[in-house]
């Protein structure tokens, strides 16, 4: 589903952030990417996204070369594509239903989808009773929920969380975890970036190790 | 681009909480706008007054054709017929010796007969040309007949008429491109205002897999909204304040000559500031919303240190 074939990527000539990355992530895969602050995590979920283009090397997503992709072809990729931020990046002046219906809005969805699909995303993430609730009413754990429910209301077969966590006590992030757990059982590929060791302790799933732009380690069921 | 009522829907959702968010901010820019298509406003109809006017004067551009008093008969008429098949002539006019005469004592109150004892004025022609530029050409045209004794036309005041009129129209196109670079700029930093308070919204647009059309919409219709408002608020400043000028005239009794339709004018004045408000409003925020979507490395860098604060 997601191939890296020997990508480099820099922002600066002096500062690579990915080295010569060869990774091969399969359907409803469950990865961490895991590794210190600036090793490259946050690069590589963005070439997923197409975000960013590698220097050199190739990145397919959904058998698509990333690096030959036109611009106006990245959007409904990212249709396909739900990403989770640890900042949340939530809309303060919309209501939690806003925030959710604002991800089907944006693609044109019609009255009748967005009734029917944010409850029932809204549900299933458990903030059913918070549908008018704003942002700044909302703990860190709700919050991130929410933004798991704007990614998962288009259904996409792919789900990035960028340190979803971070901004989080470690009881609130072992519930987002199990939440995107649930996710990854329904069917949808995973791939969380964190240096939450607990957490990546805890869920022993495929665990890809990055430092300073390269791959150090990939080990199923490995921790941290 | 756009496929649903939901989509156009969103849009104008959009659109409203764009103006709801930066209200005094619109209201400035608007305010703007409105001023710099009043002033285009007013220069509009001051060039049409003014080129009324200038036009009346060409069309009073004459030339005179004096013929010798002494050809026979059938002459005079072998030069009527060339006269009349003169291609740069729009209106011809005869005047003969008698009445050359009587128009002459009537002006001067002489008898010139009496004096002189013999009609010394020559037949005449007075035409008038199509194109005045090319005066000059009809008057040795003119002047190259065999029979004609002499060509005027104040060749002079002519001269000086086409300067006046080719510096005003430079005049006029360079204070128009002035004005509408003013509207286009006051447009352009709303939209510019409206897309960075609005980045956020932009960003996961984007994220969800909204097309730049999709994210671009709201923000034209933004531009097209100062555009067409301002245009409407300026035509109606210009209106009541031309009533007013009117009046204020009327009661003084001075009474100005009609050059043109001023009803009609205003007309086309309010369509002609509408139109250009709207296309203004357009092309600004399209610029405005295109530089932002295209600099997607400066974007990248941008969120890379609001993550980093």
């Amino acid at each position: 589903m997601i191939k890296f074939v020997d990508v480099h990527m820099a922002y600066s000539t002096s500062t690579p952030a990915l080295r010569g990355i060869d990774l091969h992530i399969q359907k409803q895969e469950f990865i961490f990417l895991v590794g210190s602050t600036g090793g490259g995590k946050s690069s590589l979920l963005r070439c997923v996204y197409r975000e960013i283009v590698p220097q050199s090397g190739k990145v397919f997503v959904f058998k698509k070369d990333l690096t030959k992709m036109l611009s106006r072809e990245i959007p409904y990729l990212r249709r396909r594509i739900g990403v989770i931020f640890q900042d949340f990046l939530l809309l303060p002046q919309k209501t939690v239903y806003g925030n959710v219906s604002y991800a089907l809005e944006v693609r044109g969805a019609p009255m009748k989808v967005l009734r029917q699909r944010v409850p029932e995303v809204l549900e299933w993430v458990g903030l059913s009773r918070k549908l008018k609730s704003f942002p700044d009413e909302l703990s860190g754990g709700e919050q991130q929920r929410v933004c798991i429910a704007r990614a998962l209301v288009n259904k996409p077969d792919i789900l990035l969380a960028d340190e979803p966590t971070g901004n989080l006590d470690p009881e609130t992030s072992i519930d987002i975890v199990e939440l995107l757990q649930r996710v990854n059982v329904r069917g949808t590929t995973l791939i969380v970036a964190t240096h939450d060791e607990n957490i990546v302790n805890q869920f022993r799933t495929r665990t890809v190790r990055l430092e300073h732009g390269k791959i150090t380690s990939d080990r199923h069921e490995g921790g941290y | 681009m756009v496929t649903s009522f939901s989509g156009i829907r969103f849009f104008f959702k959009e659109f409203a909480e764009n103006l709801r968010r930066s209200p005094f901010v619109a209201i400035t820019h608007g305010l703007q706008v409105i001023i710099s298509l009043m002033v285009l406003g007013f220069f509009i109809m001051l060039m049409v007054f003014i080129g009324a006017f200038l036009f009346s004067l060409r069309n009073m551009v004459e030339v005179y054709a004096f013929l010798q008093t002494d050809l026979p008969a059938e002459r005079y008429v072998e030069i009527d017929k060339m006269l009349r098949d003169i291609p740069n002539v729009k209106e011809l006019q005869y005047i003969s010796r008698e009445d050359a005469l009587k128009k002459f004592s009537e002006s001067y109150h002489i008898s010139v007969e009496d004096i002189l004892e013999y009609n010394p004025l020559p037949p005449t022609y007075v035409l008038r040309p199509t194109d005045v530029a090319k005066i000059e050409e009809l008057a040795l045209q003119l002047e190259a007949i065999d029979g004609m004794w002499q060509v005027r036309y104040g060749r002079k005041e002519v001269t000086s008429l086409m300067k006046v009129l080719v510096g005003v129209q430079i005049v006029f196109a360079l204070t128009m491109l002035l004005l509408l670079s003013a509207t286009f700029s006051s447009i352009n930093n709303i939209i510019g205002m409206s897309i960075y308070s609005r980045r956020r919204e932009i960003r996961i647009m984007q994220l969800v897999g909204a097309t730049n059309w999709f994210i671009r919409w709201p923000f034209i219709i933004e531009g097209a909204f100062f555009g067409v408002l301002g245009a409407l608020a300026a035509v109606l400043i210009i209106y009541l304040i031309g009533e007013a000028v009117y009046s204020l005239l009327a009661t003084l009794e001075i009474f100005l000559p009609t050059i043109v339709d001023v009803r009609m004018m205003f007309g086309l004045l309010v369509l002609g500031t509408v139109a250009v408000g709207l296309l203004i409003g357009v092309i600004s925020s399209l610029t405005a919303s295109n530089r932002f979507l295209s600099t997607e490395m400066r974007r990248i860098e941008e969120m890379r240190r609001m993550e980093a604060v």
